[in-house]
C-alpha cells in the first residue's frame, strides 16, 4: 500500500471502518449481530451455506423496499414495519430455498425464520437518516458478504473440529473438539474467532495510524 | 381435583424446560444479539425490558395460537410454515399497540417517556419470535404454549441478569485488549451455557 493511502485512511478511518464491511466493522464478529443462527445451527458447511443463501436473497431486498417507502415514518412504525418487510420477503425465499433445496432446509428449524426480526437485517430502523436505493443496496450486499465470510469461516472450524470433514469430506479420522456441534461450544469458537479478529483491526489500525503519521513528518 | 393438578403440573413443567434445559439464551441463543446491544446501550433497562418481553410473549403466544388455525381454515395449509413468522410480527405488532395504549393510560407522561424506549425494543425479539416457532413447530396445546412462553422469558431475564453481572466484573484491566467487549462476554456465557448442558445433561434439537 502506498503512503498516501495509509494518511487518506487515517484522515478517513470512521468512514473507512463503515464502508468496510467485511473486515473493519464486520457484522457477527465486530458487531455482534446475527449471533444466534452461526452459534447454534452454524455447525456444518452446508447448514453455513443455507444460512447465506437466506441472508442473501432476505437482507438487500429489505433494506431496499423498506428505503423507498419508509422514509417518512418515524421509529416506533419503522419497529414494525422493518420485520413485517422482511417476514413477507422471507416467505418467498423460504418457500423457493424448501422448493428447490428440499427438506434440509427445514433442518435449521427456527434459526432460519429468526433472521426475519435478527438486528442484521432490520437493525437500519433506527437510523433517522434517509437511505437511497443504491446506497442501500451497496450496503445490503456490504453486510451480506460480511456476514457470509463471518458465518462459513465459524462453520468450516466448527465442521472440522466437531466431526473431522470440511464440506463432508473426512479430513482426519477423529472429532478434535466434540463440543463444537454443540451451542456452547459455537459460542467459544465465535468468541475466539472474534478476539482474533478484533486483535487483527487494532493491528491494522496501529499500522495506518503509524504509517500516515511517518508519511506526516517525512513529508 | 386430579386434572386441575395435572393442568399446573403440566404448565409448570414446560415453564421449568424453558428456563433451565432450553434456556433461551444459554441452550438456544434466542435473541441473543438484542440482549448484547442491550447491555451497551445505557438508556435501556434490563428489568423493564425483560417485563415488557415477558407480556409480549405472553400476548403473543395467545394470538398466534388462535390464528394459525384460521390459516389453516382458509386453505393456507400447505403454507403454513413459510407464512408463520410473517403472523407472528403482526401479532407481536397487536400486541404492541395495545400494550402502548394501557400504558398511556395507566402510567404519567415521565415514566411512559422512561418506559417506552424499553418497551418498544422488547416488543419484537428473537427470543418471541423463537419461542413461538418453537410452540408451533412441535405442536404444543394453548397452556404448553404460555407456559413455555412464561418461562422462556423468565430464563431469558435471570441469562440477561447473569449476563448483566458478569459483564461488569468481568470489564477491568486485565482482560486482553482484543477480547474484551463482545469476545470476553460470549466466553463467559459458553461456561454458564456448558454448565446449563451439564445440569440437564442433553443438547437440543434444532
Amino acid at each position: 500500500m502506498k503512503n498516501k493511502d495509509y494518511s487518506y485512511l487515517y484522515a478517513n478511518w470512521d468512514d473507512t471502518v463503515r464502508r468496510r464491511k467485511v473486515t473493519l466493522s464486520n457484522p457477527v464478529f465486530m458487531k455482534g449481530l446475527a449471533l444466534a443462527p452461526i452459534v447454534v445451527a452454524g455447525t456444518s458447511v452446508h447448514n453455513g451455506l443455507l444460512l447465506c443463501i437466506a441472508v442473501f436473497f432476505l437482507l438487500t431486498p429489505t433494506r431496499v423496499i423498506t428505503s423507498i417507502i419508509t422514509r417518512r415514518m418515524s421509529v416506533p412504525f419503522k419497529t414494525f414495519f422493518y420485520p413485517f418487510v422482511s417476514a413477507i420477503v422471507f416467505a418467498f425465499v423460504y418457500y423457493y430455498m424448501y422448493r428447490y433445496l428440499g427438506t434440509s432446509v427445514l433442518m435449521l428449524g427456527v434459526y432460519l425464520p429468526i433472521l426475519v426480526i435478527d438486528p442484521l437485517i432490520v437493525k437500519n430502523f433506527e437510523k433517522t437518516r434517509k437511505e437511497s436505493v443504491l446506497y442501500s443496496i451497496i450496503n445490503g450486499l456490504r453486510n451480506t458478504m460480511g456476514f457470509a465470510v463471518a458465518c462459513m469461516t465459524v462453520c468450516v472450524i466448527r465442521e472440522f473440529l466437531a466431526f473431522g470433514t470440511i464440506g463432508g469430506i473426512k479430513l482426519v479420522g477423529v472429532s478434535l473438539l466434540p463440543m463444537a456441534q454443540y451451542s456452547f461450544g459455537g459460542f467459544l469458537i465465535v468468541a475466539l474467532v472474534a478476539g482474533l479478529w478484533s486483535a487483527a483491526v487494532k493491528n491494522y489500525k496501529y499500522r495506518v495510524e503509524v504509517e500516515a503519521l511517518h508519511n506526516e513528518r517525512h513529508s | 381435583m386430579n386434572d386441575i393438578l395435572k393442568i399446573l403440573v403440566e404448565f409448570f413443567a414446560y415453564s421449568l424446560i424453558a428456563i433451565g434445559a432450553q434456556n433461551a439464551i444459554f441452550t438456544r441463543a434466542l435473541g441473543l444479539s438484542s440482549g448484547m446491544r442491550m447491555l451497551n446501550d445505557p438508556r435501556k433497562n434490563t428489568l423493564y425490558f425483560c417485563g415488557a418481553l415477558t407480556v409480549f410473549q405472553l400476548m403473543t403466544s395467545i394470538i398466534v395460537y388462535f390464528v394459525m388455525p384460521l390459516v389453516t381454515a382458509a386453505g393456507f395449509a400447505h403454507l403454513r410454515r413459510f407464512v408463520l413468522p410473517t403472523v407472528i410480527v403482526m401479532a407481536c405488532t397487536v400486541s404492541y399497540v395495545i400494550v402502548i395504549g394501557l400504558l398511556s393510560v395507566i402510567v404519567s407522561k415521565e415514566r411512559f417517556k422512561e418506559l417506552l424506549q424499553s418497551v418498544t425494543s422488547a416488543s419484537i425479539t428473537g427470543t418471541i419470535v423463537g419461542t413461538v416457532l418453537l410452540t408451533n413447530y412441535q405442536g404444543m396445546t394453548l397452556l404448553q404454549s404460555i407456559g413455555f412462553g412464561l418461562g422462556s422469558s423468565v430464563g431469558y431475564l435471570f441469562a440477561m441478569l447473569l449476563i448483566t453481572e458478569g459483564d461488569r466484573k468481568i470489564a477491568h484491566d486485565r482482560v486482553p485488549e482484543s477480547l474484551r467487549g463482545l469476545p470476553i462476554t460470549l466466553v463467559y456465557i459458553s461456561v454458564l451455557a456448558l454448565a446449563v448442558y451439564g445440569l440437564t445433561g442433553h443438547a437440543i434439537a434444532l
